[in-house]
């Protein structure tokens, strides 16, 4: 149901667009030029749950800091909801692997630390950090620092802190790599529930089929990369329409998982040849 | 950390018992006995043995060398802090600067010391000066070099958060530095007390410093291990209270 009311509400303004995209890096020592992206066009709807799912090197994560500002793209254009970007910015929540917590300020000061830098009223930041604690389910843990938390719980943290600034978009980079299987499990089924219930709009990187069936309106697969020769580029993009939450033994699920498996594989031994 | 007092006692009992008996063999000339260095410290402190000019007048030199080592580590703090932060963030300012601190820091701060006293005469800010210059470039240097380790994750995720350039300094570069500062504010403590016993030497009658150059002069052995052993006690003293003093200034919060 969930699937098919996001797939009503796509508005005219892309939440975020992509546009002949490319990216050319240099190598450390100067010359060598690495074409790590090429010809990306994508169009991300309002309130969808896009997963880039490639392999390593295929340039998931050069897309996704592109589009949080962090890289300036060699080619084409990024814009979210419209506007042209231009370096990091409160409107696109980024989600690392690796948390990037501030070590020195507890968990509800993480949560606040947006609307703290964007002026807020005092009274309107600790509304938002009471409302998004509980919604990761930390209230307990509001004046720990993240040191003294799990993974999984840090990560929470991760989430709430950017979901307080509003985002237009939130840019997930392989959130769960670093957690074991059943806390990833638990993470993105809870991750599902809450975009559902605040309409956001994802970008979520992984290299995992099943994440990515479970969690996507639509799978963008992934190929190329310079260390086989092609820059990075799209290589199928697959919708997924199944209902919120997914059944991962159902057959609907797993005919999705064979046909994205089917192009991964055929693309990685098409390159071997 | 009684454990740890009780395993650090043995090592200085066992030093003093060694300085005993060297005397007592006549192992080492010109040194005094124990108890004559005792009972110095205790005039020196309290008054009421030898009744001389030195009586009593721990707290005067004391205080005259405190004072000195703290304005002129303070100003050292203040001025090299912020510049730090600045030269670690900005590439230009920092190679604008590099080279002029090469050069000038080799120059070791007893080299300063007939320069500064001709232009600002014999006297108190001359010591304090000497001081800055000696505690100025570790802060300087742990402070560029704090700045340039701030982990780049924390930069993103706090531009991505919406932080202005300006904020990022106060709200993420200085306190995921801070470790680093703290580490070069001690070492400018240690070098700030090193440094006071050279500017006292010449041209001030209080300090420390002072009493052991006039206590040297007039052959007092005595006397002179005495001044020693309150600068090992005051450089001791202030460095547990830069430790105190971040931990209540950082209000025990865990940094990086
Ligand atoms: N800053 C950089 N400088 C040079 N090469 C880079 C840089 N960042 C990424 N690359 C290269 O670009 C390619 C894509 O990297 P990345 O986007 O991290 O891939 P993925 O996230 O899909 O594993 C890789 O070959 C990587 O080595
Ligand atoms: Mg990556």
């Amino acid at each position: 149901m969930q699937t098919a009311a996001r797939a009503m509400s796509i508005t005219a303004t892309p939440a975020v667009s992509l546009d002949g995209v490319g990216k050319v890096f240099r190598s450390a020592d100067g010359e060598k030029k690495v074409h790590a992206l090429d010809g990306i066009d994508l169009t991300i709807a309002e309130q969808e749950f896009l997963c880039l799912l490639g392999g390593s090197g295929c340039g998931k994560s050069t897309l996704l800091r592109m589009i949080a500002g962090f890289e300036t793209p060699t080619t084409g254009q990024v814009a979210v909801r419209g506007e042209p970007v231009r370096g990091p910015g409160p409107d696109r929540g980024v989600v690392f692997q690796d948390y990037g917590l501030f070590p020195w300020l507890t968990v509800a000061e993480n949560i606040g630390f947006g609307p703290r830098r964007r002026g807020l009223p005092g009274a309107d930041v600790d509304a938002a950090v009471q409302r998004f604690l509980s919604l990761v389910g930390l209230e307990r843990f509001a004046t720990t620092f993240p040191a003294q938390l799990s993974g999984g719980m840090q990560q929470r943290v991760a989430i709430a802190r950017v979901l307080a600034n509003d985002p237009a978009v939130l840019l997930m980079d392989e959130p769960f790599g670093a957690l074991d299987s059943l806390t990833r499990e638990t993470m993105q089924h809870e991750l599902q529930q809450i975009c559902d219930e605040l309409r956001t709009t994802v970008v979520f990187v992984t290299h995992s089929v099943e994440e990515a069936v479970y969690l996507a309106d639509r799978v963008v697969v992934m190929g190329g990369g310079p260390s086989v020769g092609t820059p990075g580029h799209v290589e199928l993009v697959l919708p997924v329409a199944l209902e919120h939450p997914r059944d991962i033994t159902s057959p609907e699920f797993n005919e999705l998982k064979r046909e994205l498996l089917a192009v991964i594989h055929g693309t990685s031994t098409a390159a071997l040849r | 950390m009684s454990r740890r007092i009780f395993w650090g006692v043995p090592l200085p009992v066992a030093l003093l018992a060694l300085w005993a008996l060297a005397v007592d063999r006549n192992w080492v000339r010109l040194i005094p006995q124990l108890d004559e260095v005792g009972k110095e410290i205790w005039d020196f402190a309290f008054g009421g043995i030898h009744d001389d000019a030195y009586s009593a007048s721990l707290l005067t030199h004391l205080g005259a060398s405190a004072s000195r080592v703290l304005r002129g580590f303070a100003w050292a703090t203040v001025l090299a802090v912020p510049l730090g932060i600045l030269m670690g963030r900005n590439q230009r300012l920092s190679a604008m600067t590099d080279l002029t601190i090469s050069l000038l820091r080799p120059v070791p701060v007893t080299a300063w010391v007939p320069l500064v006293l001709i232009v600002f005469g014999l006297g108190s800010r001359s010591a304090v000066i000497l001081i800055f210059i000696a505690a100025f470039y570790p802060i300087l240097l742990n402070t560029v070099a704090g700045v340039r380790a701030v982990p780049s994750r924390l930069v993103e995720a706090a531009a991505m958060l919406g932080t202005s350039r300006r904020q990022m300094l106060v709200r993420v570069v200085l306190p995921a530095a801070l470790p680093s500062i703290f580490a070069g504010m001690r070492i400018a403590l240690g070098f700030a007390w090193v440094v006071v016993v050279v500017g006292e030497t010449v041209g001030v009658s209080t300090g420390l410093g002072s009493v052991i150059s006039e206590a040297r002069e007039i052959s007092n052995t005595a006397l002179i291990i005495t001044g020693m052993a309150f600068i090992g006690l005051a450089g001791f003293a202030t460095d547990r209270l830069l430790g105190t003093g971040v931990r209540l200034a950082t209000r025990r919060r865990p940094l990086i």
